[in-house]
């Protein structure tokens, strides 16, 4: 346990580890920042679809069934009187006869709309229920119009026997009655550029600890004795504690960063296949799931990162060999976590769409976790007997 | 010089260096081929240049066309340049600075000095479409996708691992003394300490050797299996040519000279090089300053990281100094390759920005460079 924990303190050096916080920081600044804070987030009609997907939580729980329904409808009927008198209380737009919702909008999608009379409405406050309102109208459109679309995609030409049959099984068994916010490109963005980050700092952390002991001759001291030729394996127990210590305190940092910015905490238990979603994904998974899966991903390629780099710096006598080596590695680990983050489990994902296997993004991560692990054994047995001579 | 070649010889026999080399071009073989599909078109359309040379406006054109065996590339390609184009005829390089500035929603003086480049840029535009240029065939409709393979894949993949390779290679030759324990024995001497300069030497050269090879290596593949050779006297600038700025913006591939593929690539060629030597200062100035070489590599690679995110979150927070200023940097050039010798279009303020800021960065790093080494000589090391 003593030589666990010195070698963990020789990874987790002040040294070390500031730069790698550095890059931590400057990667959220520079490639997350604009995407959760620019105002996305904020612009109708983005806004008005993640309320709405709160508000029904909290009203009628993850699911909306047929009386969940037709009371959603009720409500919004009500919202639109709301809508149609303030937009007729408006003298500017009631002097171009525009006097409720359905003008106002036939008005924007005319491109004849008076600019200056809409712009002063909306910006006053109007556009806030005006949006939601829509929103709400789309959405309850989407709950009955989404089961005939995904029976026609289930009819399409060129799927595959397996995407038949998700879209058969989920028209079949109405799982489309989930409420959710839909997946957008600010999560897929967001797990992408963590994904790097995640292989990236464990790399750099882990890079120079077999060529440290190299460097500084410890293998002709340590290999003389039997608790010697074992220290490796403790620098390997330690190698592995230290990705699971990054994993964590990146999934912490950066996952609550998110949660805090886009609120979507709330819907933890929804399912993410929904009639607001777009699409569906392969497998029935609640937000919550669908977030574990990606978080577990992240440790299975950080794991192979760590476990490739260790394996490759131990056999290494320079940092800048070891660097070279563990850069091949850290680039597999690096594209697949960008390609696995993107839009995961759905149709659009790049891994999906050259393979066509659901899961195949599960499955690539698994088997470079497997690789990276297997590799970070080969010390273990090479150093057992080696000569130093 | 006798320094200068032992210093060599020691980069040179880095294994890993060799073993790093094999993989990135065979990386870059794989990337070559990733295109392999279009290879038939690519085929046809040089195999027919000799007959119908390459100006669509020229009646030559379609007549040499009809002599050729009829099929259906020859439909396709006949289709294709049925109507000749001159995409430069009239283009309104003003608008397009306005749209460009939209995109990302510049305002105030920046947004002068950056109209004042498409200012700078409509006379050219104006006299690459009198001269017809734009009427070169290149590869027709295959042009966009075999340019992007090009310079946007392969090249570009050949320079990052060969600007990697100089920045992991310099940074070697500064550690190598304190892997061999030498350092205090050799810097103990004024002669000792000078040994840096050769050093310096040596990993430029090796760095310069190692970018030769990748492009060589990427080069003559796609050289080989695409016809490079017939396409070098296109104009870049074909109206078949384009740049996609945004889902509802394209823009023409306009560049500050009329450049054929043969000089284009040469200028590509000639500004990756000197951008090598520049990453090889900037990993010498931290190879210098910190002794220890992994500490020195995460220094760089920090820094070069901050470059990258610099114009970014100046952007998010519409800082346009710092997005502008930003993008003059060494890694901000290189991740705006594809379009080098372009307008760049929000990416620069400037004309030849890529080609100014390269120069002015190498007189900056070069500077940085010999104050390290000055530093150096009188750094106490114990």
């Amino acid at each position: 346990m003593r030589i666990f924990y010195h070698e963990l303190r020789k990874i987790w050096r002040l040294t070390h580890v500031l730069p790698i916080a550095a890059l931590g920081v400057l990667i959220f600044f520079g490639f997350l920042y604009g995407s959760l804070f620019d105002g996305f987030l904020e612009m109708h009609p983005v806004r008005d679809r993640y309320d709405l997907a709160f508000q029904w939580t909290a009203q009628y729980g993850a699911y909306l069934d047929a009386s969940e329904y037709e009371a959603a409808q009720a409500e919004c009927a009500a919202l639109r009187e709301q809508v149609d008198a303030q937009i007729a209380a408006d003298p500017a737009l009631a002097a171009y006869g525009i006097v409720d919702m359905a003008a106002l909008k036939q008005a924007l999608s005319s491109q004849l709309a008076p600019e200056t009379a809409v712009n002063n409405f909306l910006q006053s406050g109007g556009d806030e229920l005006y949006y939601y309102v829509e929103t709400v109208e789309w959405a309850l459109a989407e709950y009955v119009n989404v089961y005939e679309h995904y029976t026609e995609c289930a009819d399409a030409p060129g799927l595959t026997p397996a995407e038949r049959a998700r879209y058969r099984e989920v028209v079949g068994q109405r799982r489309l009655d989930g409420i959710f916010s839909g997946l957008d490109n600010i999560l897929s963005n967001y797990q992408m550029w963590c994904n790097l980050f995640a292989v990236l700092s464990v790399t750099l952390l882990l890079a120079p600890c077999g060529a440290q002991e190299r460097l500084c001759h410890m293998p002709a001291e340590q290999w003389t004795t039997r608790t010697g030729r074992k220290v490796v394996r403790y620098r390997l127990a330690a190698a592995l504690a230290s990705a699971a210590i990054l994993f964590v305190m990146e999934t912490l940092i950066f996952g609550s960063i998110y949660t805090l910015a886009v609120g979507t905490r709330a819907l933890w238990n929804n399912p993410v296949t929904s009639f607001l979603m777009g699409d569906i994904l392969w497998f029935d998974l609640t937000y919550g799931g669908y977030a574990l899966a990606g978080f577990a991903m992240t440790f299975a390629l950080m794991l192979a990162a760590a476990g490739a780099t260790f394996a490759l710096s131990h056999g290494s006598d320079h940092f800048i060999a070891a660097l070279l080596k563990a850069g091949i590695p850290a680039f597999l680990c690096a594209a697949s976590g960008m390609l696995v983050g993107y839009r995961l489990f759905t149709t659009d994902n790049p891994l999906y769409q050259q393979f066509r296997v659901m899961g195949s993004e599960a499955i690539l991560c698994a088997a470079l976790c497997a690789a990276g692990l297997l590799a970070s054994l080969l010390p273990l047995f090479t150093d057992r007997r080696k000569e130093l001579l | 010089m006798r320094t200068f070649r032992f210093e060599l010889k020691k980069l040179l026999r880095l294994p890993m260096l060799w073993g790093f080399l094999a993989l990135s071009l065979a990386l870059n073989g794989l990337l070559t081929m990733t295109a392999i599909h279009d290879a038939p078109w690519y085929t046809y359309v040089a195999s027919v240049l000799p007959v119908t040379f390459q100006r669509t406006d020229d009646p030559a054109f379609a007549a040499g066309l009809e002599m050729l065996p009829a099929e259906d590339f020859r439909a396709a390609l006949a289709e294709q340049t049925a109507e000749p184009v001159n995409a430069l005829d009239g283009y309104d390089a003003a608008l397009l600075g306005t749209q460009e500035a939209g995109l990302i929603g510049v305002t105030g003086k920046w947004a002068d000095i950056f109209a004042q480049k498409y200012a700078r840029l409509q006379p050219i535009v104006d006299e690459m479409a009198a001269s017809g240029v734009a009427y070169d065939v290149y590869a027709a409709a295959g042009t966009h996708d075999y340019q992007l393979h090009l310079t946007g894949i392969l090249y570009h993949a050949a320079l990052t691992e060969a600007l990697l390779l100089a920045v992991l290679l310099t940074l070697y030759a500064f550690g190598c003394e304190a892997q061999h324990g030498t350092d205090l024995l050799v810097f103990s001497t004024r002669a000792g300490r000078g040994v840096n300069r050769a050093k310096l030497a040596a990993a430029l050269a090796a760095s310069l050797l190692c970018y030769a090879i990748l492009c060589v290596g990427a080069l003559l593949p796609f050289a080989m299996i695409y016809h490079l050779r017939d396409f070098l006297s296109m104009s870049v600038s074909s109206s078949f040519n384009y740049v996609v700025v945004a889902p509802v913006l394209v823009k023409p591939f306009l560049t500050w000279k009329p450049f054929t593929l043969a000089g284009y690539l040469g200028a590509t060629l000639a500004l990756g090089a000197a951008l090598t030597v520049v990453f090889a200062l900037f990993a010498a100035v931290c190879g210098l300053l910190l002794r220890n070489t992994y500490l020195a590599f995460l220094a760089w690679f920090v820094t070069a990281a901050g470059m990258l995110a610099l114009p970014v979150f100046s952007a998010d927070v519409k800082v346009w100094t710092g997005y502008f200023l930003g993008m003059c940097l060494p890694v901000p050039v290189w991740l705006n390759q594809q379009y080098w010798f372009t307008d760049l279009g929000s990416a620069a303020f400037l004309p030849w920005q890529e080609t100014v800021c390269t120069a002015a960065n190498l007189a900056a790093f070069a500077l940085l460079t010999l104050l390290a080494l000055r530093r150096f000589r009188r750094k106490d090391l114990t």
